[in-house]
């Protein structure tokens, strides 16, 4: 089973119907609010992080008041919505990779189909949904706490001057760039999904237990590689 | 036959296992005699596999003594190094069947069952690989080396894991449901297996079971495990002359009795 | 290994793994092909995920960082920017949470695998120590391979960079070339070296002990793989930070 040919019938089962309601509500609370706890220690500590790495850089430098500027461009158009796709295909990813590959070597997917129920249409299409509605929200989410973040690390460890930092985050954020934030947080969403349920719809029976390693291990590991080459190219196209 | 020796293979003292409220083994006493092949009865989950683990200290009885050749196993814990070197030490007498034989995906046969000899011994690889190969043509395997565990089927799974547990040909061989998920002549073909080892090996075999034809035909003493208690235990001939209950119950594959499941 | 799984249960059980594993490292006997084994599989299954996810990120700061500097007319000085961000802080973390992500994960779904198929216990009753021969090799494989890794990566990132500002953002490669090294020295290599080294060896632990403890068949390899990459995580961007505030205090 090829990916094209898995995302090609994902994209027919995912647009042909909406999932019920509930299927999808379940789904979704699963990967938002069972992230939040999770990004929010993460990103909180990203945001620091970087206000603490930014000043020691611009120290160097001289320019320790950029810090704002620096904290504003890195932070909302790269690196909280990197990080918050990190988060999400480590932990939303591998959960559903591995609850698919379970399902495949346990044949409760071709028990499925056995019962004349399309598995791409309940069981895919559902997650797809969901995590593409959630991970913008975790996306703005993450911006919002990694500028706190940020700001707390400026102003009150490194003592910034509260009025610049404050003056230039205003200044350089512009409402387009919590909206790419946002944009890239839904193109993250779906690609980390279809990334995990091919993995686990692909575990092979065979395999048992060690089909589920595999597809959880390539879930993480392929959703993070293209998130971030996919932000980069989103960047380069929309920044430079 | 093998030389009459005298001390007990295994000696169990009233040994208990719980979890948590669920009582596994309760106060379960009994002794194996070296050379001889015991086949433990019991419906599933009743904690044969239990008792199977607390012998090689896998699992660590919650009372009793487990001796092994005259050394409690369940004395010896193995988050102390002292005792987990010691442990260790006295694993070197069994080798043990795992019921779905737990060969390494790693490697392919022949790695598999030349593992324990490249572990503990300092046979060069020659002699190792003559080894592999008398080991798997005991089991009727010969020329598989090369397959990897995936390719090969349940029976011939198992069959490799036999090999491996004998590959140092310990004292005693645990087996753990040997027949369970095997069709009857393969089945039937295990317990050759385990017969003709015992002539031409002399090893002590410990089976887990609860196939009762099994039991029948290479059992020298019996046992019955229900509910985590010994419900009987001796020489096959007399057990089956007794006629207890429960056993009665279990080889006729009756509902009624005093083993109940609902 | 125990079935409670509290936090504090949880600490204490990792803590005394720790023990068992550092005794195990004093003490023979060691499986030197078996980690030269892992340590090979490892760095084949890392190179290109953590190539192809460090890299980019000297492209996005240069290409972040273009716009700012030009904004001030400093635009040499990018080079320098972009050297301490990648020898210092990027390339080290990132690198650390790739190979958590890719080593972590693999580690912990294989010895996991083995808990649940009953190969731990096979290997204890052939009086083979699991600890040393699925958890020792794995450990010093990461140990081993992150700051490896993160050589490259730095240099990958450096040439990202590069590539970015010089070739597509025209930014001058003499004024590229002679800021790079203004601002970084040795040191701050030597920093992100042993920051991956300390983070390879805590990624490798942890996926050992995840691994160890996997409970419950298929679905508890896939939440060995799955804690592990997440607590790793943590763990990356905790420590990092709290480096990161102390190397300042210190001036380093």
């Amino acid at each position: 089973m090829s990916f094209v040919w898995f995302v090609r019938h994902a994209l027919v089962a995912q647009f042909s119907r909406l999932p019920p309601a509930e299927q999808f509500l379940r789904h979704a609370v699963d990967a938002g609010v069972g992230s939040v706890a999770l990004l929010t220690l993460l990103i909180f500590f990203a945001g620091m992080s970087l206000a603490v790495q930014g000043y020691g850089a611009f120290v160097r430098m001289g320019g320790q008041e950029f810090l704002g500027l620096f904290c504003g461009i890195g932070g909302v158009r790269e690196l909280f919505p990197v990080m918050a796709a990190i988060v999400c295909g480590a932990r939303i990813g591998a959960n559903l990779a591995a609850s698919l590959a379970n399902m495949q070597i346990s044949e409760q997917i071709e028990a499925l189909s056995v019962m004349g129920i399309d598995p791409m249409r309940y069981l895919v299409a559902p997650r797809l949904w969901a995590v593409v509605f959630t991970m913008p929200l975790l996306c703005a989410y993450a911006d919002v706490v990694g500028l706190s973040a940020s700001y707390f690390a400026a102003v009150v460890q490194l003592g910034v001057d509260q009025g610049t930092f404050s003056a230039q985050l205003r200044e350089i954020i512009r409402w387009q760039d919590l909206a790419v934030g946002v944009g890239k947080g839904v193109a993250f969403g779906w690609l980390v999904a279809i990334i995990a349920c091919y993995h686990g719809y692909r575990a092979a029976k065979q395999e048992g237990a060690a089909g589920v390693g595999v597809a959880t291990n390539r879930a993480i590991v392929h959703s993070t590689v293209v998130c971030i080459v996919l932000n980069m190219i989103l960047s380069a196209i929309l920044y430079a | 036959m093998p030389e009459p020796i005298t001390a007990p293979a295994i000696e169990l003292d009233g040994v208990s296992k719980a979890f948590g409220a669920n009582k596994v083994l309760d106060d379960v006493s009994l002794t194996v005699r070296h050379g001889s092949i015991m086949v433990m009865l019991g419906p599933s989950g009743t904690g044969k596999s239990v008792l199977l683990r607390c012998l090689v200290g896998l699992l660590r009885p919650d009372a009793g003594r487990v001796l092994v050749y005259g050394e409690d196993v369940a004395a010896l814990d193995e988050s102390r190094p002292r005792d987990r070197a010691r442990l260790f030490a006295l694993r070197r007498r069994f080798g043990m069947l795992f019921q779905d034989g737990a060969l390494f995906d790693d490697m392919d046969v022949g790695d598999n069952v030349a593992f324990p000899m490249r572990m503990h011994t300092d046979l060069s690889e020659a002699q190792i690989r003559a080894k592999v190969a008398d080991k798997l043509r005991r089991v009727g395997l010969s020329g598989v080396e090369r397959k990897a565990p995936s390719e090969l089927s349940g029976g011939m799974r198992k069959r490799v894991a036999f090999a491996r547990a004998i590959a140092l040909e310990p004292d005693i061989v645990l087996c753990d449901e040997p027949s369970s998920g095997l069709d009857p002549v393969m089945s039937a073909t295990l317990d050759e297996l385990i017969l003709e080892l015992h002539r031409t090996l002399g090893m002590t075999f410990i089976v887990i079971s609860h196939d009762t034809a099994e039991a029948k035909k290479i059992a020298d003493t019996i046992g019955l495990l229900a509910s985590g208690k010994l419900v009987t235990y001796g020489p096959a001939a007399d057990v089956f002359a007794e006629g207890q209950p429960a056993l009665r119950q279990f080889f006729e594959r009756s509902t009624e009795g005093p083993i109940r499941v609902l | 290994m125990s079935q409670r799984r509290g936090p504090l249960e949880a600490t204490l059980a990792f803590l005394d793994f720790f023990a068992a594993v550092l005794r195990c490292l004093v003490t023979g006997p060691h499986f030197w092909l078996e980690t030269l084994r892992t340590m090979d599989i490892l760095m084949r299954r890392c190179l290109i995920p953590v190539g192809l996810a460090v890299a980019p990120v000297g492209a996005v700061i240069a290409l972040q960082g273009v716009g700012v500097f030009r904004m001030f007319g400093v635009e040499g000085l990018l080079s320098s920017m972009l050297a301490t961000a990648i020898f210092r802080q990027y390339s080290p973390a990132l690198a650390s949470v790739m190979v958590a992500a890719q080593a972590g994960s693999s580690i912990a779904a294989r010895i996991g695998t083995m808990k649940v198929r009953g190969q731990i216990d096979a290997l204890a009753v052939m009086s083979v120590d699991p600890l040393r021969y699925v958890v020792v090799p794995g450990f010093i494989a990461c140990l081993i391979i992150a700051p490896l890794l993160n050589v490259l990566t730095t240099a990958l990132g450096l040439v990202s960079g590069w590539f970015f500002a010089v070739v597509l953002a025209r930014v001058d490669h003499g004024a590229f070339v002679d800021n790079l090294y203004s601002q970084v020295t040795v040191t701050d290599l030597w920093i992100g070296l042993a920051k991956c080294t300390l983070f390879g060896g805590a990624i490798g632990l942890i996926a050992g002990f995840a691994g160890l403890r996997t409970v419950g068949g298929a679905a508890g390899v896939g939440r060995a793989a799955n804690s592990t990459v997440v607590t790793t995580i943590i763990m990356i961007l905790v420590i990092d930070y709290f480096i990161s505030l102390l190397l300042l205090w210190l001036g380093v």
